[in-house]
């Protein structure tokens, strides 16, 4: 995933240096959201998105446990319905853009595709602190 | 009707504010109320605008300047422009009391916000500095307390991205918003940098070199940096003469920071490239993601009409502009206690911009009064953000960085009451520039 990410950075950052024809902004631009919602996945993934972990770090024992199911319970289920609100939306998108005349869904595909890592991402947790319930040692939840 | 407040339109602030208790990232908070509010509560606007809104808001020109001075400032890092920097700065403030401490105000106003954001600062001076001030025997929760305190003035000066992200919001030019971040940016250093000098002179912590620096020295220094010196220059010029637009001038700085740091420090390789374009890109996610998911939060505060009601709240409560400033900044300095400070830049400028306009405030003024604010909360107890970082980077306790940091903050803080008092604090470079003030009343 990293070297796609590369490839269009690269990209993008060529044809912005050299700023002459006309379809360069919308690839640019359309680089530049596939790059965005790739890379909040990432963000996601090694959990650099940032939130307010205060109630996560005062809490202990099982208070964190029941804190860290119900965080990741929740984030489960808005990006899978950020998934399924926006698949719906590009299925049904029919615009075209200005200069290139290819179909806006190439580039809005970029939402679905980020959520669905996003969601695939968010049930690993999910995962684990319920599994943390079943062990006897107070481990650390991450 | 037990759960009639479900429904209520403005359940979902009530639900944004759980979400964010629960941790969950702000970005998916801001999407979760929204989606609830466009699901259950206003079931007349179709779910495709909504999700319209969410592409809309990244798929702007403008914003492409955002993933560049990203990516200037990772590029500064890896090119040892960083480390040029801090010699300067040790050159020029080393001979005073405090030693590295002041050097660390100074550093932070040299980097002038090219690492982003003050996280990104505060975290590469708890990693370079702060085992250096250790050495040099001062104590850990001090280094702490100044590392936080000076990576606050980082954003303001620019070009930090906070200061791009208001332009944008509030549809001003970004080259002014540039200007207008240097005096304050100034004051805060200098602020700084006087308490640190106050406090040294109190514990006795000594200089770092004894005598200070001559002119010859320190022309050597600059000669040595001025590449690293000349890029934030570069970029205003550019912007301000017209030649590029703010987008341009970051891909420009981008291939500046590559070509100094591959053939005149040497510091930079190949190698290091794919490493900077992967923070870049992560980071350039996170930040964007918020701005997308805040536009879509915009969309249902507009449709239930809730930053006219602010507007005319504000209005009501008070004619008198220093009031309303006064409310607004403890308002703003409680909020960014809890929320980084890019966050709540972009989730309440759209709300608060309006209102103080039409009070008469420019909205040049009004950020710098902004930005100021925000870097403020993030250093106050009991949850700023660069607290943390820091915290948990040089491994301080908590209750030791709290004792040390509070000459700082108040210092920050009187800071604060001269920007907000006095516009031209921050709009006289602006208007050396020709930036007309726009006082004009739109209520």
């Amino acid at each position: 995933m990293v070297t796609v990410l590369i490839v269009i950075m690269n990209v993008f950052t060529r044809y912005c240096l050299h700023f002459t024809f006309f379809w360069t902004e919308e690839i640019s631009v359309g680089c530049f959201v596939w790059t965005i919602f790739l890379g909040s996945a990432g963000a996601f993934k090694q959990k650099k998105l940032m939130g307010v972990d205060i109630l996560m770090q005062v809490s202990k024992g099982l208070g964190r446990k029941i804190f860290a199911l119900v965080n990741s319970v929740v984030i489960s289920l808005i990006t899978i319905w950020m998934c399924i609100t926006s698949f719906n939306y590009v299925k049904t998108s029919t615009k075209i853009t200005a200069a290139l005349e290819i179909s806006y869904q190439f580039i809005t595909a970029s939402i679905v595709v980020a959520f669905v890592l996003m969601s695939f991402y968010s049930l690993f947790p999910v995962y684990k602190s319920i599994r943390a319930f079943f062990k006897e040692t107070d481990k650390e939840v991450e | 009707m037990m759960f009639s407040f479900l429904t209520n339109p403005l359940f979902p602030i009530a639900l944004l504010f759980v979400l964010f208790f629960l941790d969950v990232p702000i970005a998916l908070s801001l999407i979760g109320s929204a989606l609830y509010y466009f699901t259950f509560i206003n079931t007349a606007i179709p779910m495709r605008m909504v999700i319209q809104q969410f592409v809309t808001a990244v798929e702007s020109f403008p914003y492409l300047a955002v993933p560049f001075f990203i990516m200037l400032g990772s590029v500064m890092n890896y090119s040892g422009i960083s480390e040029k920097l801090m010699d300067m700065a040790e050159v020029l403030a080393g001979h005073l009391k405090g030693g590295l401490a002041q050097v660390n105000c100074l550093l932070s106003a040299l980097m002038g916000g090219i690492s982003g954001s003050a996280n990104a600062d505060a975290a590469m001076e708890s990693k370079i500095l702060v085992p250096e001030m250790l050495k040099k025997g001062l104590p850990l929760d001090f280094s702490a307390a100044v590392t936080a305190a000076s990576s606050a003035v980082s954003p303001v000066i620019p070009p930090g991205n906070n200061l791009i992200l208001y332009a944008l919001i509030a549809n001003i030019s970004v080259g002014d918003m540039f200007l207008a971040g240097y005096t304050p940016g100034i004051l805060m250093t200098i602020a700084l940098m006087f308490t640190v000098y106050l406090i040294s002179l109190k514990k006795g912590y000594a200089p770092t070199r004894a005598h200070r620096a001559s002119g010859k020295e320190i022309g050597h220094q600059f000669i040595k940096s001025i590449w690293a010196l000349v890029i934030p220059f570069v970029i205003i010029l550019g912007m301000r003469m017209g030649v590029c637009t703010p987008t341009e001038a970051g891909g420009v700085a981008v291939l500046f920071a590559l070509i100094v740091g591959l053939t005149v420090y040497k510091k930079l390789r190949w190698k290091h490239l794919p490493n900077i374009l992967k923070e870049t890109v992560i980071s350039t996610g996170s930040v964007m993601l918020i701005i997308a998911s805040a536009k879509v939060f915009g969309y249902y505060m507009n449709c239930e009409r809730i930053p006219q009601i602010v507007t005319q709240a504000l209005i009501h409560m008070t004619n008198s502009k220093y009031i309303l400033l006064l409310v607004i900044n403890i308002m703003l300095l409680v909020i960014c206690m809890f929320i980084e400070g890019g966050a709540a830049l972009v989730i309440l400028a759209p709300l608060l911009v309006p209102a103080v306009c039409s009070f008469g405030i420019d909205p040049l003024h009004f950020g710098v009064i902004m930005i100021v604010n925000i870097m403020i909360g993030g250093l106050t107890p009991p949850f700023g953000s660069m607290m943390f970082t820091v915290c948990s980077i040089v491994g301080c306790k908590f209750q030791d960085f709290v004792k040390q940091v509070w000459p700082f903050i108040i210092a920050l803080l009187l800071v604060l009451v001269v920007v907000t008092l006095s516009e031209n604090v921050a709009l006289a470079i602006p208007k050396l520039f020709g930036y007309i003030p726009n006082h004009h009343f739109m209520g």
